[in-house]
C-alpha cells in the first residue's frame, strides 16, 4: 500500500499562487497531490511516489458556481482543460490543475480578476464577523447573570475563552486581509502562509479546547497535548521540506509541546487535590439543629448543600470579593426576599414540562448578605423555625466570610 | 437592478466576436486571436469563459454544438450588428485621427 499524507493548510482566496508553489515543492519531494479531504476543504492529500517536477496551476472558483460539481463548474473545468491543463481536484475555494503546456495561463490577473478577488475575500469576512459580534454580545450581556444563576466555574471560563479566542482568530485574519488590500504584502510567500495557517489552526484548537473545559479540565489538557503533538510532527515534516529547523518553528512547537506535557502532568497531579477541596462540615446550633455543609469552591462562588430538619437546601454563596450590591439586590428581587436577615420565602409554582403536563413545585429561598439558600421540592416542605433562622444566619455568614 | 447592457466592446471582446464569425470552441478562439494579432492579444481561459457567458446571456453569441462538455459557439445577428457598429466606430476614430494627426504633422 502506498504511503499517504494529509496536510491541514488553510488559505485565503488570494493566496492561490502560494498553493501552486507548495504543491510543486511537495512533488519535488515525492509527495504527489491527489485531492482535497472529503470532509475538510483545507485538507490536502498526498501520495508518496518518485520525486518529480510537476507544474501546478491553481484557479479560484467563481462564486456563482460554488455549488460543488455544478454543471457550469464542470463545463468550466473542461473549458480550461482544452488549454493544456489536467484537472486534478477542486474544493469550494480552489481548482487545482496540472499544467501540460505553457502557452496559456488560466488567468492573467486583470483588473476584473483583482476586483473579483477583493470582493470575494471581503465578503468572506461578514459571516465570521457576525458570529464574533453575536458571541461577544452574549458574553457581555449575560456574563453577570451567568455568574449568579449558574455559579459554574467551567461555564464562565468556557464562554470567555471561546469568544476571546474567536476574536483573536478573526483579528489575525482581518490583519492579513487588510495588509493584502493595502498592498503592504504584495505577494504572499509560502513561509508566511504556512505560519498564518499554523496560527489559524492553533487558535481553532484553542476554541475547541475552551469548549472542552465545560466537560473537564483534564480532557482539555489531553486534547491540547494531542494537538501540540500533531503540530510538532507537522513542523518536523516542514523542516524536512525546507531543510531548516528554525524556519519550520520546530523549537517553538517543541516548547509548546513541553508546556502541554507539564500542564497535563500538573493537571493530573492536582486533580486529587481538587477533590480534597470538597469539604464536609457540620455546624451545630440550637437544641437539635445542625447544618451539614458539603461545598466545592469555584472561581466565583461556593456551591454546596445544607441540610436541616432532614431537608436539603442548595447553598450558593457568592464570594465577597465579587459580591456586588446590584447582584445581591437582583437575587432578592427575583426571589421576592425583602429582608436581609434570612427570611424564608416559599413560593408555589406551576411548571409545565416538555409534554405539557403541569406539576406543582415549591421553591424555598433564604438569603443573607453572604449566601443564598435555594431548593425546590415536589411537596410542601416543613418551614424553618424562626429561632433556627435567628441562630443559623449569623453562623453561616461568619462561616462563609472567614 | 437590470443588468448593464454592453455599450462598447473592449479589445478582447472585439476579437472574440470577430473569431466567432466562424463557429469555434474556446481554444480555437484563443488561437485564432493570437495568430491574428501576432501574439499581441492573448485570451486566457479564465477571462474568455466569463466573456463568452456574458455574450451568451446578452444573446450576442449562441451555442452551436456540444461535444461532451466541449461547447462550440457562433455569433448571432445581434452580435454581428454590434461588431459592425464597433467596427464603424473604430474606423471613424481612425479616419478622424488620421486627418488631425496629418494636419498637426503638416504644421510642424
Amino acid at each position: 500500500m502506498k504511503k499517504t499524507r494529509s496536510v491541514l493548510l488553510s488559505m485565503q482566496l488570494y493566496e492561490y499562487k502560494v498553493l501552486e508553489d507548495y504543491l510543486s515543492l511537495m512533488a519535488n519531494k515525492g509527495w504527489i497531490f491527489k485531492g482535497f479531504g472529503k470532509y475538510g476543504k483545507n485538507i490536502l492529500k498526498f501520495v508518496k511516489e518518485e520525486p518529480m517536477s510537476i507544474q501546478y496551476r491553481v484557479d479560484y472558483v467563481d462564486g456563482a458556481w460554488k455549488t460543488k460539481e455544478s454543471e457550469e463548474l464542470l463545463a468550466y473545468r473542461t473549458f480550461v482543460e482544452q488549454y493544456g491543463y489536467e484537472f486534478i481536484a477542486g474544493n469550494l475555494q480552489f481548482d487545482v490543475y496540472q499544467q501540460l503546456s505553457e502557452q496559456y495561463p488560466i488567468r492573467e490577473n486583470t483588473k476584473e480578476d483583482q476586483i473579483y478577488l477583493r470582493k470575494a475575500v471581503v465578503h468572506g469576512l461578514y459571516v465570521p464577523l457576525l458570529l464574533v459580534l453575536v458571541g461577544l454580545m452574549q458574553v457581555f450581556t449575560n456574563y453577570q447573570k451567568m455568574i449568579v444563576m449558574d455559579f459554574s466555574e467551567n461555564v464562565s471560563i468556557m464562554m470567555l475563552c471561546s469568544w476571546g479566542f474567536l476574536t483573536i482568530c478573526y483579528a489575525i485574519t482581518c490583519f492579513r486581509i487588510i495588509a493584502w488590500l493595502c498592498h503592504i504584502r504584495h505577494q504572499p510567500t509560502l513561509r508566511n502562509v504556512l505560519f498564518y495557517s499554523t496560527c489559524d489552526n492553533a487558535l481553532v484548537c484553542l476554541v475547541i479546547s475552551s469548549f472542552l473545559l465545560f466537560v473537564s479540565i483534564k480532557a482539555t489538557l489531553a486534547f491540547l497535548f494531542v494537538v501540540c503533538s500533531v503540530m510538532l510532527y507537522r513542523s518536523l515534516l516542514f523542516a524536512n521540506l525546507e531543510h531548516s529547523l528554525k524556519q519550520s518553528k520546530v523549537w517553538l512547537n517543541l516548547g509548546l509541546w513541553a508546556l502541554c506535557c507539564v500542564l497535563l502532568g500538573a493537571g493530573i497531579v492536582s486533580s486529587k487535590e481538587y477533590v480534597s477541596k470538597e469539604r464536609h462540615e457540620v455546624i451545630s446550633f440550637g437544641s437539635n439543629e445542625s447544618v451539614a455543609i458539603i461545598y466545592r469552591e469555584s472561581l466565583f462562588a461556593i456551591q454546596g448543600y445544607y441540610s436541616v430538619n432532614g431537608q436539603t437546601y442548595e447553598v450558593n454563596v457568592i464570594k465577597p470579593s465579587i459580591l456586588q450590591e446590584r447582584i445581591a439586590s437582583r437575587i432578592r428581587e427575583e426571589n421576592q426576599i425583602t429582608s436581609t436577615t434570612g427570611t424564608v420565602v416559599t413560593q408555589k409554582k406551576e411548571l409545565r414540562d416538555g409534554v405539557g403536563k403541569t406539576k406543582t413545585v415549591y421553591d424555598v429561598s433564604v438569603a443573607s448578605d453572604t449566601f443564598l439558600l435555594s431548593s425546590r421540592y415536589q411537596q410542601q416542605p416543613t418551614p424553618l423555625q424562626e429561632e433556627t433562622l435567628q441562630e443559623m444566619v449569623p453562623q453561616l455568614d461568619a462561616y462563609f466570610l472567614r | 437592478m437590470p443588468k448593464k447592457q454592453l455599450d462598447t466592446l473592449t479589445e478582447p471582446m472585439y476579437y472574440t466576436l470577430l473569431a466567432l464569425l466562424t463557429p469555434r470552441c474556446g481554444i480555437e478562439i484563443s488561437e485564432f486571436v493570437l495568430e491574428l494579432t501576432q501574439g499581441r492579444v492573448r485570451l486566457v481561459p479564465g477571462t474568455l469563459y466569463t466573456m463568452l457567458s456574458k455574450f451568451e446571456s446578452e444573446g450576442m453569441i449562441q451555442e452551436m454544438s456540444v461535444d461532451g462538455r466541449k461547447r462550440t459557439y457562433e455569433i448571432t445577428d445581434k452580435g454581428t450588428a454590434m461588431l459592425r457598429e464597433e467596427y464603424q466606430r473604430l474606423t471613424t476614430m481612425i479616419l478622424e485621427g488620421k486627418k488631425w494627426l496629418a494636419q498637426s504633422e503638416g504644421q510642424i
